[in-house]
């Protein structure tokens, strides 16, 4: 019988996740800046979702764009996250993101940042992953696809977000 | 204030976002040596203490049992607490293998579908657990430990403890809806701290009820649009 072999370290991949991590941290903020209004609670999703990133990048066929790709399993773990979860590997990955830094050139106090606060608060998880693919430019089409929704319903969601915007601007919510 | 006023502001701090990170990608570079990250990946549910731990209690149970063949007032115990301890182990690896092989880059509605069908399977098992668990590993665990390791038979200390077991068997089970409503009362209490909130959420079944509503959240998604 022969002993089990260690798994070898594949050093490529891992420079190439590198890499790549390092290439979709803007990504990686914004859909924590998006699902959780704590500081500290977006540091622990975005270790939860370099975790994830990680492991699914074997998986990574490049059928899809990286970026797409980035965004729905950014967008999946955000969803699914809860504090508990995860924070045994916290520290493991490499993401070494000064949240502070970008905290500060982000998250600014403005009528605009209170406004979309105020609004995201009020969101469902889809509707918010609906908010953010629409701000970053996004087609319904490509939205849906991300989604797994038709356009139709994207634009339906999206015209209620708007309105509930209106009226909450009408209103003057504030967060 | 109308939705492309929100656009102008992202997309303003996003140019901000992007010169930061810029500045941030040169130091992430240099700071990333010996990070584990093979080790993150093979994460396993138990570590290796915990699994000798798991196949120790497996072993003893199964040797308790074969041991004891033919008196069933020990093997009935200790089968007990043996298929406890194996149904449970096994549904533990065979959920977190599952939540594993979710493939988190599919569709996002189908994969939350995915994950709160098994986030309502953990917190179903996890009630479960505990709700009989409680009976199993008190009179039950007692009966097998004195007699696999001392070789005493409780039910022959004395003429009281045959009733005492009964009692304790009954009670067990008395416990469980007094549980649950008093872990609903204590709930507001409990929920202070995130690991008492953790337990309490899987206990209650409020994990349960919070995957139903996510789930049907992503159900409505579609149905909005016709």
């Amino acid at each position: 019988m022969t002993a089990p072999v260690a798994p070898v370290l594949d050093e490529t991949e891992e420079a190439r996740f590198l890499a790549f991590l390092s290439a979709q941290q803007r990504t990686l903020y914004k859909v924590a800046y998006i699902y959780c209004r704590d500081p500290e609670d977006r540091r622990d999703l975005m270790q939860d979702m370099a975790i994830q990133l990680w492991r699914a990048f074997d998986r990574f066929d490049g059928r899809s764009a990286s970026s797409t790709w980035t965004w729905r399993v950014a967008m999946n773990v955000a969803i699914s996250h809860r504090r508990r979860e995860g924070r045994r590997l916290r520290d493991g990955l490499p993401l070494d993101f000064a949240m502070e830094i970008a905290d500060g050139a982000f998250d600014t106090d403005s009528v605009q940042s209170r406004e979309l606060r105020a609004l995201i608060d009020t969101l469902d998880e889809v509707s918010r992953a609906v908010v953010l693919l629409h701000l970053e430019g996004f087609e319904h089409t490509e939205i849906g696809e991300m989604l797994g929704a038709s356009p139709g319903a994207i634009a339906t969601r999206l015209n209620r977000i708007k309105t509930r915007l209106q009226n909450q601007y009408a209103e003057g919510v504030k967060p | 204030m109308t939705f492309d006023d929100l656009t102008a502001e992202w997309r303003a701090r996003d140019r901000a976002l992007e010169q930061v990170i810029a500045r941030q990608s040169l130091l992430l570079r240099e700071t990333l040596v010996d990070r584990h990250l093979e080790k993150v990946r093979r994460k396993r549910e138990m570590g290796p203490f915990s699994l000798a731990i798991y196949i120790a209690f497996l072993l003893g149970f199964g040797l308790f049992v074969s041991a004891n063949w033919g008196r069933w007032e020990f093997v009935v115990p200790g089968l007990a607490l043996l298929i406890w301890t194996g149904v449970m182990g096994a549904l533990s690896f065979a959920q977190h293998d599952r939540l594993r092989a979710v493939d988190f880059s599919a569709p996002v509605i189908e994969i939350q579908m995915r994950l709160t069908q098994l986030r309502a399977e953990r917190a179903r098992v996890f009630q479960w657990a505990f709700l009989t668990g409680q009976i199993l590993w008190w009179i039950p665990f007692v009966i097998v430990l004195f007699q696999g390791l001392f070789g005493v038979s409780l039910y022959e200390v004395s003429d009281f403890m045959q009733r005492f077991i009964t009692i304790n068997l009954i009670v067990g089970v008395a416990l469980i809806p007094v549980l649950l409503w008093i872990a609903h009362l204590a709930g507001p209490l409990l929920a202070r701290s995130s690991m008492g909130r953790s337990v309490l959420d899987s206990f209650t079944g409020r994990d349960l009820a919070e995957a139903r509503a996510l789930a049907a959240r992503l159900k409505t998604f579609e149905a909005e649009a016709a």
